[in-house]
């Protein structure tokens, strides 16, 4: 056994460990661009949707049209006093509702200028806007391995009725996996073949291996969640739109953030201007 | 193999003499001649074996027609052991069997370091007695590094790792198969596994109590204070799934079956009608084969894994030796180690040990060992405790120095990995204490034993 070999076996020993911790979704803030009285009814609806929270355990604030004139006022008015989660729906200010391609200017600077997370919901137009929000008996949680994946399959538990489906699922890019084997081909000391079998396998083990983690933690916890794994190799927006389309899924929790920079990172960009019908939640 | 002697003359044997210090030299500064051991060896038995021929010291009356007359120098009993030992480790280490032990003792620690270090001292030990140094260092040492970064106790791995690197050398004390003088030395001594054991074994458990203390005490490992401490430390350990490198569970309890019967077999060997006779490298091969049989269509992984230099060195090795032998050089060593037991019954072995000690620590122990072993195996009515005074003087010697045994080699190794700075002073400087004082032990246990 050489060293390298048993550092590697030790490392791959230690197990990402999940222990869930509620967030505190106390302080709910839902942004609207109408006036009060259909602000109200969308704060119903919403409500309604996230039954699971409780309604005597948050307090939600409504920022109507009158509230704010532009982006900068906005942003002032949810940083003056931060609230644990921003509700708003695609399109602000803009009754295009099939814009794809974008989320609207102030989404685009909720989402990258604030750390605070996000519930986008469907254009109020959208014609599904009713079916959707009907509760969160299924939910799916992205986990990307790349940080704070125990912060997102939190949100994840919180936010799933009890009772319901939370699905923890990793695609894995096959485009990144084929190049980084092409360059393997290239390198004579190195085996291709076994590194194309044991990279692939290492890959998957890892997001597995954290998905039992969190499946035995609540399963001790008793939150009465069936956690559905689901991790596969593939092209990460593709993939996850042949995963939705397979289960009825009522809102789908990501991270934005890529490590110590604000802006979104490219998978979560592409997959929130592409899934327009289905509430996100972005962390 | 017989031979006869013959009368040579004073300047060819200090010629050889020339040629062995040269290699000795050689060999204690390896690493800054970038050459492998096997080839100083190597090259030293060629240029040797020349020249033995050419000034004609070999008696070549009783070599046999089909094979070269220098092959019986070698001590193929030692080269089975080794060579078999080595192919078995290799393959129940696949099964998982060490990692899973090594992982099991660090959740037992609940990630406390005083725990934590008596876990690994105690796994150094039973690693480096049952399979051998090098491989003890490297699953223990890893595995040390692994769980002190998780556990954020980073500025304790140069202790742990000292720590396990002076307990190589003590547990490869434990018994005749744990380190390569002990096979050398014991086979030539005549001494069989079990009455190894029981000789070694109680100076073990004291040395490694001391080294353990010492070291809790030197590198101030504490246990953790309050609770929250403790809970943190035991979740994070709990992290560690001891499962994770075994592939067939089969495999995993045939291998721990296996590991078992050998070293029951090794122990049983000198008693049991038929293996007695076969000896303990028959032994070794034969489990090796019976574990490859896993491998059959695949052998070639694990004759890869094989430490082909130390293969090679030690059959070089006793090929300089033979022709020192001949050469006359060892019976001039010989006379030196004569006059050092003459200083007195209790004061010859002790200069004996101390010296093979010191001589040790820079440079290979191996040579030293089969050097020693031949000549002590040369002379009349022998002292017993003198076979153990080499045993001793050559396993711990191996601590004084960063470059004194192969398992110290590796725990530096793995210091530097870590980005932790140690000169070989600074090496010594920590490392000395310690062998001092099991020195010390094993000079009080010898004189208590005989």
């Amino acid at each position: 056994m050489e060293l390298d070999q048993a550092a590697s076996l030790f490392r791959s020993a230690w197990k990402q460990d999940y222990l869930y911790q509620a967030p505190p979704l106390k302080n709910i803030t839902l942004i609207t661009d109408r006036d009060s009285a259909k602000s109200a009814e969308i704060l119903a609806s919403v409500q309604r949707y996230l039954a699971v929270l409780g309604p005597a355990e948050s307090e939600w604030t409504v920022l109507t049209k009158a509230d704010f004139q532009n982006v900068k006022d906005l942003i002032i008015a949810c940083e003056q006093s931060p609230p644990d989660l921003i509700v708003t729906y695609r399109h602000l200010w803009t009754d295009e509702k099939d814009l794809h391609h974008s989320l609207g200017v102030y989404l685009d600077m909720l989402t990258q200028a604030t750390s605070i997370p996000v519930l986008v919901l469907p254009h109020l137009q959208d014609k599904n806007y009713a079916n959707v929000l009907e509760n969160t008996d299924e939910v799916m949680v992205i986990t990307d391995h790349l940080s704070e994946d125990q912060r997102l399959v939190d949100y994840g538990v919180r936010l799933t009725s009890r009772g319901g489906k939370l699905f923890l699922a990793h695609v894995e890019s096959k485009v990144d996996y084929k190049r980084y084997i092409n360059i393997i081909g290239k390198i004579p000391d190195l085996n291709t073949e076994i590194a194309e079998e044991k990279i692939a396998n290492q890959l998957l083990k890892e997001p597995r291996d954290f998905i039992l983690a969190c499946t035995q933690q609540l399963a001790e916890q008793d939150l009465n969640l069936e956690v559905i794994p689901l991790v596969t190799f593939g092209h990460t927006v593709r993939s996850y739109r042949e995963l939705l389309e397979k289960h009825q899924i009522a809102l789908l929790v990501m991270n934005t953030k890529d490590g110590e920079q604000l802006a979104m990172h490219g998978d979560a960009y592409s997959i929130a201007v592409e899934f327009t019908h289905l509430p996100l939640l972005m962390l | 193999m017989e031979h006869t002697t013959q009368l040579i003359p004073a300047g060819v044997t200090w010629l050889f003499a020339g040629i062995l210090t040269l290699m000795v030299l050689c060999l204690a500064f390896e690493e800054k001649l970038h050459a492998k051991k096997s080839v100083i060896t190597g090259v030293t038995a060629v240029v040797a074996l020349f020249l033995g021929n050419a000034f004609q010291i070999f008696d070549l009356s009783h070599a046999a027609g089909h094979m070269p007359f220098y092959i019986p120098f070698i001590d193929w009993e030692v080269i089975l052991i080794i060579l078999g030992s080595s192919l078995f480790v290799d393959i129940v280490s696949r099964s998982g069997i060490f990692s899973w032990s090594a992982i099991k003792l660090t959740r037992l620690s609940k990630g406390d370091p005083v725990y934590l270090l008596a876990y690994y001292s105690i796994l150094t030990v039973l690693f480096s007695a049952f399979l051998n140094n090098v491989t003890a260092m490297i699953i223990v040492g890893s595995l040390t590094a692994v769980s002190l970064a998780k556990l954020k106790q980073q500025d304790k791995l140069l202790g742990f790792l000292l720590t396990e690197g002076l307990l190589t050398n003590i547990g490869g004390l434990l018994t005749l198969i744990s380190s390569v003088p002990n096979i050398i030395v014991g086979q030539r001594a005549g001494i069989s596994f079990m009455s190894f054991f029981f000789m070694a074994a109680p100076y073990v458990l004291v040395a490694t109590l001391a080294t353990f203390f010492m070291a809790k005490t030197v590198f101030k490992i504490k246990r953790l204070k309050t609770d929250e401490e403790k809970a943190a430390a035991a979740r994070l350990v709990a992290s560690f799934d001891a499962s994770d490198g075994i592939d067939s569970k089969g495999f995993f309890w045939f291998s721990w079956f296996m590991f078992a019967l050998l070293i029951l077999l090794f122990a049983l060997d000198s008693v049991l009608p038929v293996f007695k006779e076969l000896g303990l490298g028959f032994l070794a091969m034969s489990f090796a084969f019976l574990m490859l049989l896993k491998y059959r269509n695949d052998v070639d992984k694990n004759y890869k894994s094989l430490d082909w230099d130390l293969l090679f060195f030690f059959a070089t090795l006793f090929c300089v030796i033979g022709v020192m032998e001949r050469a006359g050089v060892l019976g001039m060593i010989g006379q030196v180690i004569a006059g050092l037991i003459q200083l007195g019954p209790q004061a010859g072995p002790m200069a004996l040990m101390w010296g093979a000690a010191v001589m040790s620590s820079v440079t290979d122990n191996i040579p030293l060992a089969a050097m020693l072993a031949n000549i002590l195996g040369g002379m009349d009515n022998l002292d017993p405790s003198l076979w153990w005074c080499v045993i001793f003087g050559a396993n711990l010697g191996g601590n004084i120095s960063p470059i004194g045994s192969a398992s110290t080699v590796v725990a530096v190794t793995i210091i530097h990995k870590n980005k932790i700075k140690l000169s070989f002073m600074q090496f010594v400087k920590q490392a000395v204490p310690f062998a001092f004082v099991q020195l010390v032990i094993a000079s009080g246990y010898i004189l208590l034993r005989f």
